[in-house]
């Protein structure tokens, strides 16, 4: 057997599974009836009326996608600030220890705070919209860009920063040819696990707002007593999750492959 | 105006760090360099020979003397000057492929795109490299990257090259290889060259004045020229009695400052 065989092989494995457990659960819901867990089917139904078009119910799926796309939107915005304003101070970071050593303790103390503990905070400050979630996405998901481009960036190559200086590279020059590409790998790494922490904190925003988007809906769903509806909505928040990170991969692959590449030679 | 000398150095000496972990590299380093002459420097291992040259290419601010590139007392990078170092797997950059890593130092001067590319590819050809524009610097055998980075730093049109160890870390074929591009790159530019070796025939072989630095802290116990003609080869010129001389006083100076070693018990077979 060759390895793609046993590939397809292990997916088929996989969905095999995941139909026994979804079978089983089905089993159990309708026999149990238990309020808080709804049957599979129950879910299925929820997601049918709620997310796609269907004749019966008009244009309800478009506050559907509406509220998908508000909050992915939100999310991408979040993390896109987070993602410029970490590789830029943690790019001065690593190369400037003295300022490292001095931010230390207060990043530590910063880093600390829970994301969704500053939400009271910048709701205060700047209301229910688009403004507070923005804030409180790229604050929740800033420090692992930020601490992996610090390492990345004190772990270049002495060599290759002499290389930036003898070809009389401005500091922006440096920053954008020579110290982020050499510290890519790491960024990469910090940015895919800022990322799926954008969402959760986008829907945690959202949640706490009691408005908009994919949490709003949850929230919704949660008063009403709309299980079905509250289980639908978290699949779709998961699976956006899961959209973004395999988008994410793609530009990742595209731009890392000469590391990728090098060290599997 | 009459020509300066391509490098002159007066006084010249590092210190790194201060208080009681200071270690003094470099002390009092003297000596003048022609336009077009190469230059090597050799001395034993943990001498300031890498100190030096990064002084002189502007890399390290010295603490104390005078260094002047083609007669200007420069801060920072003098104008005109390469660097190829030792270590091209990291000197090159892995994520560019060989023509952007050599076009690279040309980035930001305000040449036309076709220029740059025109440079890069000329200066590949120099180095025996027509082919390689789209690999990958680590998909190269280990000489051919020096070669890439020796491309590199040509590109600029340097009026004088350094090179720090740059044969330490590839084969004897390669390196003698090597040795003779370099030969031949000088004979095609007429570039200035210094070189930093701890290999003494290959400091004859490229060069026509070596500086001798003793051990730490370093000052040149004494600058040899080397009166071999041009073209030069790998067995001819290394029979001469010339190259037989001077490898030979250069080898006794560099003893004498190791003296300790000398005396050590030294392993049987060598």
């Amino acid at each position: 057997m060759n390895a793609r065989t046993v590939r397809s092989l292990s997916y088929a494995a996989a969905v095999v599974v995941l139909i026994a457990l979804l079978l089983l659960w089905q089993w159990y819901a309708v026999t149990n009836r238990i309020f808080f867990l709804p049957a599979p089917s129950a879910i299925g139904e929820a997601l049918w009326k709620q997310w796609l078009p269907s004749a019966a119910d008009g244009s309800r799926w478009l506050t559907g996608l509406a509220a998908i796309g508000q909050t992915f939107a939100s999310a991408m915005a979040g993390w896109g600030i987070a993602g410029v304003v970490g590789i830029v101070a943690g790019a001065i970071l690593g190369r400037w220890r003295t300022l490292a050593d001095l931010a230390d303790i207060p990043l530590l103390l910063v880093r600390s705070v829970p994301a969704v503990a500053v939400i009271p905070i910048c709701i205060v400050i700047f209301g229910l919209g688009l403004e507070m979630k923005l804030i409180v996405v790229s604050f929740g998901c800033i420090w692992p860009v930020l601490l992996n481009t610090v390492q990345g960036v004190g772990a270049i190559n002495p060599v290759q920063l002499d290389v930036a200086r003898l070809s009389r590279l401005g500091l922006v020059a440096r920053f954008v040819r020579v110290m982020v590409p050499a510290a890519s790998p790491k960024i990469f790494a910090g940015l895919r696990v800022s990322m799926s922490m954008a969402i959760v904190v986008t829907v945690g925003a959202e949640m706490f707002a009691g408005a908009g988007g994919l949490g709003g809906m949850v929230l919704n769903a949660s008063a009403t007593y709309d299980l079905p509806g509250l289980w639908a909505g978290l699949l779709i928040v998961a699976l956006c999750g899961l959209a973004a990170n395999y988008l994410f991969l793609l530009v990742e692959r595209a731009s890392l492959h000469w590391h990728t590449r090098r060290r599997t030679q | 105006m009459t020509t300066a000398p391509i490098i002159e150095v007066r006084g010249l000496t590092h210190t790194y760090g201060e208080g009681a972990g200071a270690h003094k590299a470099i002390e009092d380093v003297g000596f003048t360099l022609d336009e077009g002459q190469a230059l090597a420097i050799v001395g034993p291992s943990g001498a300031g020979k890498t100190t030096l040259l990064r002084c002189l290419a502007g890399l390290i601010t010295p603490s104390g003397g005078e260094i002047r590139i083609a007669g200007i007392r420069s801060s920072g990078i003098p104008k005109g000057i390469s660097v190829v170092f030792q270590d091209y797997s990291s000197s090159l950059f892995p994520w560019l492929r060989v023509g952007p890593n050599v076009m690279f130092p040309l980035r930001g001067k305000r040449l036309p795109r076709a220029e740059i590319r025109a440079r890069a590819m000329s200066v590949l050809e120099l180095v025996g490299l027509p082919d390689v524009w789209k690999k990958y610097p680590w998909q190269l055998s280990g000489g051919m990257q020096q070669r890439v980075a020796i491309a590199r730093a040509l590109v600029t049109q340097p009026r004088l090259l350094f090179m720090d160890e740059p044969f330490a870390s590839v084969d004897a074929q390669t390196r003698a290889d090597l040795e003779d591009l370099v030969l031949r790159v000088r004979a095609a530019t007429r570039t200035s060259v210094v070189t930093v070796t701890h290999d003494i025939d290959e400091s004859v072989y490229l060069s026509d004045v070596i500086i001798v630095l003793s051990g730490t802290p370093s000052t040149v116990l004494a600058a040899e020229s080397v009166h071999l003609p041009y073209p030069r080869e790998q067995l001819a010129t290394k029979r001469t009695g010339e190259f037989l001389d001077v490898r030979q006083r250069v080898y006794q100076l560099i003893h004498k400052t190791d003296a300790p070693s000398a005396t050590e018990p030294q392993p049987a077979s060598r």
